[in-house]
């Protein structure tokens, strides 16, 4: 295939070399995909990425611990929550800084909730690269009620800076757990309208079983962690693996899929809306009264050491190495992303499609490049 | 010496005169004090560095009126009074580690050190037999570390050797994860470890273009994150966070010089 590839010219018109993006709708930011077709045949891609980055790792360097915090509700901006959360639980880590149990229930909720707003997001923009615009609509109709609460209880929509070191910035507002429950009950319903649009349309069908199929050993291999993990029949999941935050204390299912493939993709990330859902209605139904917020000092300086914090973001195995030297500021952070690490499986998954399926591929990998390139 | 017993040994020394700035600072929010340290124009550059920063602000007297706040924020300092409330964090030395054992038992002098942090162990090897002992913790049955989390580096500016390389490994069959750590020069080559685990590819990459570290084996070795005719490597510690490739910027974006 290579030396077809090479020998080739413009001319002979055989192998065409294709820029997608930067500037392209479906690429969901800027990522540029060179793609080397034999007709609408993919015989290669490869990612070009790097147009965001901001150096996040080395702003930590360089700022207090808590005032990295709001760097990270950038990196993954479409859930922030989750991004807060899992940084500020290795720093609670190695501060020894107790975490009262009624602001880690409020975190877990705020993390589902985050979830959700993700998974919905992913949902819309995908269904639309695929050309089911109804549903974006659909979802963007459900996020908002998400968004909604965020601004309640964070002041913030999109880039929320939800947690502080020691637990929550203040308790949760009037009328926000009537809000919450209107939503959750309101919720599934919800979801099956859009798996009456979808799940079995034929179009829908046709696009995406068998498009851009991964086993689970190589999945693997190649680091995948989250929905596409599990797409691919491996249960696994940080929450279950190495529960953190008190998650041990909740009841949900690890969804799976069978092949590997776009579809069962779409069916975990489908099914972890309503597992989410779950672990929402526990935490109201628990909801413990007292603080919110621990004791924490106001300058957190952690003992020299180092510490891999690792939570289940959306995408995947979100983490945090954060390496003390006993000052103020970090020595170094190391923010693992999940999507740097499932991008770089797209050429080998859309190796062999028609061209527009690189679309879908790149939809189901659900990738936010604010954090791919940090 | 592996890095893990540097942060250690500042430590000691350090902290009959210790307690002093972390008592004062939390309980008066004093105005001045703060100020400087948390806006502290450089960062220091090795784990040795605290040492001045804390010498420096121990000036005002040891009064020691409140251990209680001071105690969970930094367990490491007040050794001299006993004040502390919660157990020192520190590194301990790994005993009964059968994966430590067994390692040595093969590659002997290859491995340096193993020890934890907050119950996460760290076992530190040299660069020589890195590659070998990855090979055995992946395909071992006994360990099966077959998902690489992360590899990243750290840079300890001014060691005589430099970088430090960072694997977090994990096995999702014993439910187990361990920290790799390998001590290189600014000059030495790591192993790529792309051969045993794909992902590693692009975190390779990644390393390469933040702390120009050379890795042999590896089939696509170029920047990724910044240009490619990019000059510097800034998560090096001698890198300004304000530097910038000021030739590149003229070139590319046709501006003459970036306010600094």
């Amino acid at each position: 295939m290579k030396t077809t590839v090479e020998e080739s010219t413009v001319l002979d018109a055989k192998v065409l070399e294709l820029n997608m993006g930067p500037q392209h709708p479906s690429t969901h930011g800027v990522l540029r995909v060179k793609l080397k077709l034999d007709g609408e045949r993919v015989l290669d891609a490869e990612c070009i990425i790097g147009y965001l980055h901001r150096g996040v790792e080395k702003i930590s360097e360089n700022r207090s611990y808590i005032k990295c915090v709001p760097y990270y509700d950038r990196t993954d901006y479409i859930a922030a929550v989750s991004n807060v959360y899992g940084y500020l639980l290795g720093v609670e880590a190695m501060m020894q800084i107790e975490v009262p149990k009624r602001a880690q229930y409020i975190r877990i909720m705020m993390t589902e909730f985050s979830r959700i707003s993700s998974h919905l997001l992913w949902l819309a923009t995908h269904a639309i690269d695929i050309g089911a615009m109804t549903v974006f609509l659909y979802c963007f109709r459900e996020r908002e009620e998400i968004l909604k609460l965020f601004e309640a209880l964070f002041g913030a929509r999109l880039t929320t800076h939800a947690f502080r070191v020691g637990g929550l910035w203040k308790d949760l507002p009037a009328g926000f757990e009537e809000a919450a429950r209107k939503f959750i009950d309101e919720f599934p319903e919800r979801v099956d309208e859009y798996e009456q649009l979808l799940t079995k349309n034929r179009i829908w069908m046709a696009r995406t079983q068998g498009i851009g199929v991964i086993s689970g050993k190589e999945a693997i291999e190649w680091g995948l962690t989250g929905p596409v993990l599990r797409g691919s029949g491996m249960k696994h999941d940080v929450r279950k693996d190495r529960p953190y935050g008190g998650y041990e204390e909740f009841d949900f299912d690890v969804p799976v899929g069978e092949n590997g493939d776009t579809y069962d993709r779409y069916l975990v990330r489908l099914e972890e809306m309503h597992q989410s859902r779950r672990i929402i209605q526990q935490v109201l139904d628990r909801l413990p009264d007292g603080p919110v917020r621990g004791k924490a000092p106001k300058i957190v300086k952690p003992p020299v050491g180092e510490y891999y914090s690792g939570i289940d973001g959306p995408r995947g195995e979100l983490g945090y190495y954060i390496v003390s030297d006993g000052s103020a500021q970090p020595f170094r952070v190391r923010i693992r992303p999940p999507t740097f690490i499932s991008l770089q499986v797209l050429r080998r998954l859309v190796r062999g499609h028609l061209m527009a399926d690189v679309i879908a591929i790149i939809g189901t990998l659900d990738i936010v490049l604010g954090e791919v390139d940090r | 010496m592996s890095e893990e017993d540097e942060p250690k040994q500042p430590q000691k020394p350090e902290s009959p005169e210790a307690p002093a700035p972390e008592a004062e600072e939390k309980e008066t929010a004093a105005p001045s004090e703060p100020s400087p340290e948390s806006a502290a124009p450089e960062k220091p550059e090795s784990p040795e560095a605290p040492g001045p920063e804390a010498g420096e602000k121990e000036t005002p007297a040891p009064s020691e009126p409140s251990p209680k706040s001071a105690a969970p924020k930094k367990a490491a300092k007040p050794a001299p009074p006993k004040a502390a409330k919660k157990k020192v964090l520190s590194y301990e030395d790994l005993e009964e580690d059968t994966l430590l054992q067994k390692l040595k038992e093969k590659f002997s002098e290859g491995i340096v050190s193993g020890q934890s942090f907050l119950k996460q162990p760290t076992y530190t090897v040299s660069v020589d037999c890195l590659y070998d002992v990855m090979i055995e913790l992946k395909d071992s049955p006994d360990w099966d570390f077959d998902y690489l989390i992360d590899l990243t580096a750290l840079d300890y500016l001014g060691d005589e050797q430099r970088f430090c390389m960072v694997y977090h490994l994990y096995s999702y069959k014993h439910d187990r994860l361990i920290r790799i750590k390998a001590r290189i020069s600014e000059e030495e080559a790591v192993p790529s470890v792309t051969s045993i685990w794909k992902t590693a590819n692009w975190m390779e990459r990644e390393v390469y273009d933040m702390f120009g570290i050379d890795f042999s084996g590896h089939d696509d070795l170029k920047r990724i994150l910044l240009p490619d005719d990019w000059h510097g490597h800034p998560l090096r510690k001698d890198y300004d966070i304000k530097l910038q490739d000021q030739a590149w910027i003229k070139k590319h974006l046709n501006i003459i010089k970036t306010p600094a």
